[in-house]
Order: structure tokens, then sequence, then C-alpha cells
């Protein structure tokens, strides 16, 4: 069930209807448990036997680490939960994208191997809620929160409907006490919820899958014979539509949440107006790049060990960020590309420290401008069909030569696009959505929202999915 | 407890107000423009049409399940899918029949998903075009993708398909050639849009009605897909021609040993597309052969007059009226014929 899908407001319909019935506490949350669960099952009922899985060996797990004081069994109850979760991450996640790679490297070495093909369905959002799962284990095990006194309200924090197959990735921290008593929806919050809904399902409906999304896949599906212009074309195209695509996921998650009175973190802060990797990865997918440096930069010792020590942490928690997108090289090398920038970046951060021109307006705006540069360039492997096709990209993007994949329309349509998006960002880098909302009059805020809805209603009805759904 | 906040939440920031003003305003500003929209369009001659997608298709292929051996099954492209009208098959024979046809698609992969599925035992009526025989056909079009995703569906995407369909049988603006980029090519074309001139029922029936376009231009373009056609799907040798009929004979028996029937009709063509037809895919070289080797149950329009002398607007399909009348004639033949008990 994918938010832009008449289904979805049915039962979302459905659902407020009911939470907002005069209910006990317990009942409204048993309500959205089974809803979600209900959500789950759109795609895959048998794959919900996951979710519990998830669900109980954290829950176990949690209470019995803080119910030892040994070190050591602490530490074994961990691996055994990380084992369990990143087991069936990695069974039905990169399977096959193990046993390839391990055909591959036999044949390097002469030696003839042919398995079966595995046949598996990837359940969708496992690297999401696994993540979400397992912080709720690393926090009690570092001692950061208490185990929690209710299984239901545990379950409901790895199953809540809104974010549960892309996120934003919440803390158990963050989530649970929220459980705690009766949620209060204002009605401001209630029209700000909507609101989020409806701007998300623009950024997905109208700007990635109508007017970005098509033209992306028109160059990388004949990326062989792209030119210079319909290269650059097709990588801003798939730049603008990856950000109104996930971004608008995250603010239907949000503003869904928000309608039942549920606060989540903000997952995007106009990340296309970074000045530098080390502030992208602060705006882009805030809640993967927190869990990353939570959880496994700092665990693996951040910058705490040492100036040569720290690269090296940089690169494996962004090689394994790579891959956490997709079972494929392609993504390692997207995560290795981001890794170097950071330490790039490190480097050149150090030398120029002192520096007064980069605080200068104009040399911020070239710094802004240099970043999606290069950002592109990283995109190009992230949507490219196979290395093929991306280094054939990329070539080309940098020796001019003739393209006619796209026409003058489309090349005016994506420019335009991408330079409101840019400037946009830009505009609001230091402010918010919700301040930058705040100061519009209310009936330009209606009009604008009757601007979208109309426009919704009479955009074509392809169904395409998230494409986060896929990580 | 050790509250951890890992991250900001803008929401909680949130100072907004006026949020009902803004909504009334919102909600009631959308509602009448989308009912003068409506409106417009319908006294302009518009009508609701059904998006043809696989869920819908999907909903007709489960129904040839549940009808068992009283199904009857249409199979084919555009040319059954307009030309054969449910309406007057059902008047004519008792029996409502079930379009599973694919426009522009090769009828082949459908029969042979029908001829793998047991529960299937009700007739079959494939309607082949000579452009689906040639070489590497079975890929044309969407039915591989469609009954892939067949075998795949939801519950949710079913209830999802019946939504979809309820919105677009309610609303005219619905219709893809009201969408925002189709207004917008208008614009540029300085082309005013035109009612769809093959609107789909949730039947998935077509109806033709060619006095509502510009019969020149769609000619026109019939005969430029015809050629490109015949361009990527070249005729096949007589051997490789007989492995195919011997393929469709498997798929007929596996049918006809459950109890159910196939029989093939070709519907008519006329004009520049039925003189390429016969260029490429002369009759003598494919359909006599796979008449006589498949000992298909077959109807050629050509073969009864009461089936031919119908004039194509664009070369290829039907008009409504002259459907109506094609669909009769081909009814009262089965019937007569015993292909088809009432």
């Amino acid at each position: 069930m994918v938010f832009n899908s008449i289904i979805f407001f049915a039962f979302f319909a459905m659902v407020l209807f009911i939470y907002y019935l005069p209910l006990p506490w317990k009942a409204k949350k048993t309500h959205l448990w089974i809803s979600s669960y209900l959500f789950y099952a759109a795609w895959n009922p048998p794959f919900v036997l996951l979710l519990w899985i998830s669900t109980i060996v954290d829950w176990f797990v949690g209470k019995a680490i803080a119910d030892t004081k040994k070190l050591m069994k602490k530490r074994s109850l961990l691996i055994f939960s990380l084992s369990v979760n990143l087991g069936l991450l990695a069974y039905f996640k990169y399977g096959e994208f193990l046993l390839d790679s391990f055909i591959v490297a036999l044949k390097a070495l002469n030696i003839a191997f042919h398995p079966a093909a595995p046949d598996v369905v990837l359940p969708v959002g496992i690297s999401f809620y696994t993540f979400q799962s397992l912080s709720y284990t690393f926090d009690i095990y570092r001692g950061k929160m208490r185990p929690w006194k209710s299984f239901s309200d545990f379950a409901l924090f790895v199953t809540f409907f809104p974010q549960l197959v892309a996120g934003p990735i919440v803390r158990a921290a963050d989530f649970l006490p929220q459980l705690k008593s009766p949620r209060k929806t204002s009605a401001d919050q209630l029209g700000w919820g909507f609101c989020l809904l409806t701007m998300g399902l623009f950024q997905k409906v109208i700007l990635a899958d109508s007017l970005m999304g098509p033209i992306a896949d028109k160059v990388y599906s004949q990326a062989g014979v792209a030119g210079f212009s319909d290269a650059w074309i097709g990588t801003l195209a798939f730049s603008g539509q990856i950000f109104f695509d996930f971004s608008g996921y995250s603010n239907c998650a949000i503003g869904a949440a928000l309608c039942l009175g549920f606060v989540l973190p903000d997952n995007f802060r106009f990340p296309y107006a970074s000045i530098g990797f080390t502030e992208f990865w602060k705006r882009w997918h805030i809640s993967l790049s927190t869990w990353l440096r939570d959880y496994l930069y700092i665990s693996l010792g951040g910058n705490r060990k040492g100036k040569a020590r720290t690269p090296v942490n940089i690169m494996i928690t962004m090689l394994l960020g790579g891959l956490w997108h997709g079972a494929s090289w392609r993504f390692i090398l997207w995560g290795g590309l981001h890794g170097i920038y950071l330490v790039v970046e490190r480097g050149l951060r150090h030398i120029f420290k002192d520096a007064d021109f980069f605080q200068q307006t104009g040399m911020r705006l070239v710094l802004v401008l240099i970043t999606y540069f290069f950002l592109c360039i990283t995109w190009v492997f992230f949507r490219a069909e196979d290395f093929a096709s991306a280094f054939a990209l990329i070539s080309t993007m940098f020796y001019p030569g003739e393209g006619n994949l796209v026409d003058q329309g489309e090349i005016y349509q994506v420019l335009i696009i991408s330079f409101l998006l840019l400037w946009v960002h830009w505009k609001l880098r230091e402010s918010s959505l919700e301040a930058f909302m705040g100061n519009l009059p209310w009936w330009i805020r209606g009009v604008a929202i009757s601007f979208i809805l109309i426009l919704l209603a009479l955009a074509p009805s392809d169904e395409r999915a998230f494409i986060y759904f896929q990580f | 407890m050790n509250v951890l906040l890992s991250t900001s939440n803008s929401n909680e920031r949130m100072r907004l107000r006026d949020w009902g003003r803004v909504w009334l305003i919102g909600l009631l500003t959308t509602v009448i423009f989308l009912g003068c929209w409506e409106i417009f369009w319908r006294t302009r001659g518009f009508q609701p049409t059904i998006q043809d997608d696989w869920g819908i298709w999907a909903k007709v292929r489960r129904q040839a399940v549940s009808q068992g051996e009283r199904a009857i099954i249409l199979v084919g492209a555009s040319r059954i899918q307009t030309g054969l009208h449910p309406d007057i098959f059902e008047e004519v024979t008792g029996k409502r029949p079930l379009v599973l046809a694919i426009d522009g698609s090769s009828p082949i992969p459908v029969l042979e998903n029908l001829a793998e599925d047991d529960r299937i035992a009700g007739t079959v009526i494939c309607s082949l075009n000579p452009m689906f025989l040639g070489e590497d056909s079975d890929d044309f079009g969407r039915s591989k993708k469609w009954i892939r995703r067949y075998n795949e569906q939801k519950w949710s995407s079913r209830i999802e398909t019946q939504l979809s369909i309820f919105v677009e049988q309610a609303f005219v603006f619905r219709y893809t050639g009201l969408q925002p980029n189709q207004l917008w090519q208008n614009l540029v074309d300085k082309q005013w849009p035109r009612p769809f001139y093959a609107p789909m029922r949730p039947d998935r029936y077509r109806t033709m009605d060619f006095s509502l376009i510009d019969v020149e231009r769609i000619l026109r373009g019939r005969i430029k897909r015809e050629l490109d056609f015949q361009k990527s799907a070249g005729p096949l040798s007589h051997e490789q021609f007989i492995d195919k009929v011997a393929r469709i004979d498997r798929l007929i028996q596996k049918i006809e040993n459950r109890g159910g029937r196939v029989m093939f009709i070709r519907f008519p063509s006329t004009g520049v597309v039925r003189q390429l037809e016969g260029q490429t895919w002369p009759r003598k070289k494919y359909w006599d052969i796979l008449v006589t080797n498949a000992g298909a149950k077959a109807i050629h329009f050509e073969d009864y007059p009461t089936l031919s002398g119908f004039d194509c607007p664009d070369g290829s399909h039907l008009d409504v009226r002259d459907a109506e009348i094609f669909t009769r004639s081909l009814a009262e033949i089965l019937l007569e014929k015993k292909w088809i008990i009432r």
C-alpha cells in the first residue's frame, strides 16, 4: 500500500475515524498496532512474520541485556540480536548479491560454480525496520535507555505504519515516550499534518513521477547512446527525482503521523544547498546518517582513535551505508565516493579553516554548486542500470558531443525545475518549512493547497512505487 | 529514564495557526474548480473512460477461472477488444464474453497462460492478427508483463483496481487526454482536445467511434505502425512457422483436453492495411496452414459474406456501429456451427 494510491486514502480515513472515537488509550494503540500490520500485509502477508521476529528478539534481548551485569553476557546478547536481525537482512536482501559475487570470485580463480538461481523476494522496508528495532537494543546495551515496560508499545514502535517501510528511522527513545499518555492532537497539528501529507504527494506524484522521473528513465535506459546534454539532463532529472521522491515520502510519513498526534524526526533539510559533504549528510536522509554515525561510526572509534584511523572509519561507514541502499557494487561505489569526498573535505577544512573568504555569500554559493556537481556524479552510479552504463554516462558528461535523447522542451523543463530546487534550498537553508509556511498569509496557504489538490486530482494514476521501498 | 533525542523535530517547533480557515478555503476552491471542470468537459461531449491496466485485466482473468466451463474468453489485441460487442454477443448467444484482449499485444502469451491454468475450461475465442505471428512477436506489447503481475497480485492491489474503476467511471477529468501535460501539449499544438474515440468500459470492451476523430490522421498512423511492425517482426520461414503452429496446437490440445474449446477468428482489415498484411502474410502462407496443421476451429472474415464488406476507417478496426452488426453475424455463425451452445 503506497501513499500515492486510492486504497491508502480509504485505509487512512478509516484509521483516523476509529482513532478519534472516544476509546481508551490502550484500545487506540491496539488499533494502530493492528492497522500497521494490515498496512504491511498489503504487500505480502507472510512477511509480517519477519516483523514479529525482529520485534520479539529485540524485546527479549533488550530485557536480558538490562538484567545482566556481566559485560560478556551483554555483549553476547547484542551479538545474538545483531545476528538475527542482520542475518535476516543478509538472507533476504544480500543473498543473491553475495552468491553472485562469490561466483565471480571463483571464476577469477578459474573455478566454475553453477548453483541454482535463488528466488528470494525482498520484503519491503526490511532495511528500515531492522535498523529501527536494532537501535533499541543498542541504546539499552549502551545504558542510554531502560527496557520499555509494555510489549505492545514496543511492537507499535517497530511497526508504526506511517514510517514502517521507508522511514524516517525513528529511535525508541524518541517514539516510545509518546505512547505513555494519550496523544492530544490540536486542530493546527491536524491541519499541518494534512498539509505535509499533501505536499509530500505533490513532490512524489507531480515533481518526481510526472516531471523528472520519465526524463531520467529515458536517458538511463539508453545510456550507451546518450550525448553530453542527454547525460547531464538525465542526471539532473534523477537528482531532482530522488529528492522529491524520498523527501516526499518522508513528508507524507511525518504528516500522517502528525495527524495521529505523533511527532517523527526530520529526514531532510534542504540538502542541495549543502556546502560540502559533511553538511550534506546532516541534511539528507538524516535519520539514516545519524543512525550510522551513532551505531557504526562511533562504535568503530569515530575520530577518537587518531588521525590515521578516522578516514578508515569514515570509509567503512560510507561503504556500508552504500551497501545498505542496495545489494550491488554500484551502491558500494556510490558510498565509497561519498566516503572519499568526506575524507578529502576533512583535509581541506583543516587547511582552509581560517580562510575568511569562505564566509562570503558568493563564495558559499559557489561551494554549494561545487558540492552539487560532485553529488550529481555520485547519483550516476546510484541510478545507472550497470557499471558499463554508469561509466558511459560519466565519460559523456565530460566530453561535449551531440545528443538527441531529450528534446528542447525536456531540457528547459529539467533546467527550470533544477534551478528552482537549488534556489529554494539555498533560500531556506538556514530556515525550515514551518517557518516558511508560517510567514505566508493564511489565504495563500489555502490557495496553494487547493492548487496542489487540483493537480493531484488531474494527475496520471501511474502507481510508481517510492524509490526507497527497494532498500 | 534517560531520553535520547537523536534528531530535531521541526513539527514541535510548529507555530502555524489558522489551519481551519486554510483547509476550508483549500477544499472549497478545489471542489468548486473540479466541479466546474467536470461540467465544462461533459458539456463538450466528453464521457468517462476507464484506463486500461493490468489490474483490470487481472480482474477479468479471475472471472475466467470462476466461470469455469461457462466462460467465453476473448483473447487477442485491439481488433477483438473493439470489434466484438459483449452486449450484442450476449443477446444472441445468452453468454457474456470476458475480454482478455490486450491492445497492441500478441495473444499467444495469454493463450499460453490460459492453457497452463488447469482451472480454465471455457471457450476461448482468439483473434489472430498476422503481425503477431512474426519473429519475437510474443514480446510485443504488454501481455507477458500483465500475466506476470496477475500471478503476483496482492489483495490490496485488487481493492485499488476496484476503487480506480469507481473514480474513473465517475469523473471525466480523470481521462488521460485531459491531464495537465496533455492539455499543455494541446496548447502547444494549438489543437482543442476532442472526446476520446475509443473509451473503455469496466468490462474492458472499447467502443470505437470514428466520427469523433480525424480519420485520415489515424489511418496514416496505422499504416506507419503496420510498417514498423513488419520491420521489427519479419515473417517466419515455412519451418519456423510450422513450429509456431505446432506450439499453438499444443496449447489448443491442453485446453480441449479439459473440456474447453479454442477457436480463431480473423477480424476484418481493409484498404492499405489489408494490402500490407497480404504482402507480408499472404493467407495461404499462414492462415490456411494454421487451420490445417493445428486443426483449429477457425473463421476468416473473407469466407463469410455477413462478416465481410465492412469498411475499417483506420484500415484495422471496426467502427462501433459496424462492430454491433459484425458481432451479431459472428455470434449467429458460432451458434450455427454449434461451437457455442446457447
